[in-house]
């Protein structure tokens, strides 16, 4: 058992999936960093009151950047331009190493600015470190080229663990997110009317409150597949193993039903819906940039 | 004797093994679903009394992750939207030349009439520090309202206070609308000489 277990988590592989999911998650935070530039947000968001709403940069238990530099809004704007060379950095896979893990300290130092921060933010701070470890960098980045350049390729196979690492850190959010959900309007007996009322929502709406009533059953159906998605990840996260469990029952059976493919449409469904209605900023987008992890080494051969 | 599979792989590729099985006996334990608190103030008192033993001991087993818990901000319950219906809130940003005179409505939530710096107040991340969560109003709302204040009190001289209020409303059964109560909670008078230095 500790045996199959070491080798599981020894397993290698081509770093296309860590590729794709280094460069979609450095375009998010990247994107995001800028957006934030362009709406007037920074350096407010982590400057200290009355200057910023960054309540983190005079709390108790300062950020690090606040007791070096002190708290102000040239900090703010420091902290923000880190990130934003940090992410550029690991979306071109530039001295990635370090742009990774000067990317993991900004996106710990912006919670501790900004403490007010979402789901999105929370995964990325988990996903993140877990990418600087990997290498994810070995192909489609400026380091893979220069080091080609050099007569030193990048090499072919790479460790998978961070893949899975990421993939089952997707499942537990889908999963805890369903479990977690105490309002009974997500569940039968609520009539699966929670995502009409978040469309209803002032703060969350992306269109007048009340303007998509006329569709309510549609809202009731895309709610109760988003508690059937989320509650079902835990059982596609053991279809995704291709080597434990591929003769199993359950395996031949999802197999057959290409269960596990239309399982990330319906997310990729759900989360595209997300962003078209709701006004939740990158949240869609960040969890898509995740979903290459899904993706395993067979299945960029059946693509190929 | 065939030698085992972890016998002839670096040690290294154990002690990675074993990190991450820690790891991942960490995040369940984190992210396990004991009651919420709305859950929990339903629950018969010996539930109750269990929970909290369940909640405390969580607290004891995480103890030695806790300052990567910290430092990271990171936690393993994951409650997306988990609560939606029951009371919304709408915010208002307004402004009043003083003591005694009426106050403007330079911004509400979802009104296009009253837009003042929409654009940065609905930002993903500036619109996370005013939204009230299911726990009530945010850390830096308080700063928030601060910030705010002074920058239209800067931008329009005329003005001597801002007041920001989330402004209760109730969203119909079927979401046909966000219906207000008339009532305000989280209300804050920023005053010219405590956000303009």
């Amino acid at each position: 058992m500790i045996d199959r277990w070491v080798a599981f988590w020894d397993r290698r592989e081509a770093p296309t999936s860590l590729a794709l999911i280094r460069i979609a998650v450095g375009l998010v935070v990247l994107m995001d960093l800028l957006g934030a530039a362009r709406a007037g947000a920074v350096p407010a968001l982590f400057a200290p009151p009355p200057f910023g709403m960054g309540s983190g940069a005079v709390s108790a238990h300062l950020p690090v950047l606040a007791s070096w530099l002190g708290a102000s809004q040239r900090t703010a704007l420091f902290l923000w331009w880190l990130a934003v060379v940090a992410a550029a950095m690991v979306l071109f896979g530039a001295a990635y190493r370090v742009g990774a893990l000067a990317l993991s300290f900004a996106l710990a130092e912006v919670a501790a600015f900004q403490p007010d921060g979402d789901g999105i933010d929370r995964l990325l701070r988990i996903v993140v470190p877990i990418l600087a470890l990997s290498q994810a960098h070995a192909r489609w980045s400026v380091d893979a080229w220069w080091r080609n350049r050099r007569g030193r390729p990048a090499p072919i196979e790479v460790p998978a663990w961070p893949r899975y690492l990421i993939v089952l850190q997707l499942v537990w959010l889908y999963f805890s997110a369903a479990h977690s959900r105490d309002d009974v309007s997500w569940w039968p007996q609520g009539g699966f009317s929670a995502i009409a009322k978040i469309l209803a929502d002032p703060h969350f709406a992306r269109f007048a409150p009340g303007s998509l009533a006329s569709v309510y059953p549609v809202t009731q159906l895309a709610t109760a597949v988003t508690m059937l998605f989320e509650l079902s990840a835990p059982l596609m996260a053991l279809t995704l193993t291709t080597r434990f469990g591929r003769h199993s029952a359950l395996y031949r059976w999802a197999q057959s039903l290409r269960l596990r493919w239309i399982w990330m449409a319906t997310g990729a469904s759900l989360h595209l819906g997300i962003g078209i209605t709701m006004q939740i900023g990158i949240f869609p987008l960040g969890m898509l940039a995740l979903y290459p992890a899904f993706l395993g080494p067979d299945d960029y051969a059946r693509f190929s | 004797m065939k030698e085992s599979l972890s016998q002839r792989l670096p040690a290294w590729n154990r002690v990675r093994a074993l990190l991450i099985a820690l790891a991942m006996a960490s995040a369940l334990i984190d992210g396990c679903p004991l009651p919420t608190p709305r859950v929990r103030a339903r629950l018969p008192p010996s539930l109750q009394e269990l929970t909290d033993r369940l909640y405390d001991a969580q607290q004891i087993v995480l103890l030695p992750v806790q300052p990567i818990k910290d430092a990271f901000s990171i936690g393993q319950r994951w409650a997306l939207f988990s609560s939606t219906g029951g009371i919304r809130y709408r915010m208002w940003i307004e402004a009043s030349a003083g003591r005694g005179a009426p106050w403007v409505l330079l911004y509400r939530a979802k009104d296009d009439d009253h837009a003042y710096m929409r654009e940065t107040l609905e930002f993903r991340r500036v619109l996370n520090v005013w939204n009230p969560s299911r726990a009530g109003k945010k850390t830096s709302y308080d700063a928030f309202t601060s910030w705010i204040a002074r920058t239209a009190l800067l931008s329009e001289p005329s003005f001597e206070e801002v007041r920001v209020s989330m402004e209760r409303g109730h969203i119909l059964e079927r979401g046909e609308a966000f219906v207000p109560l008339a009532t305000f909670d989280d209300v804050v008078v920023r005053r010219r000489d405590e956000v303009v230095q």
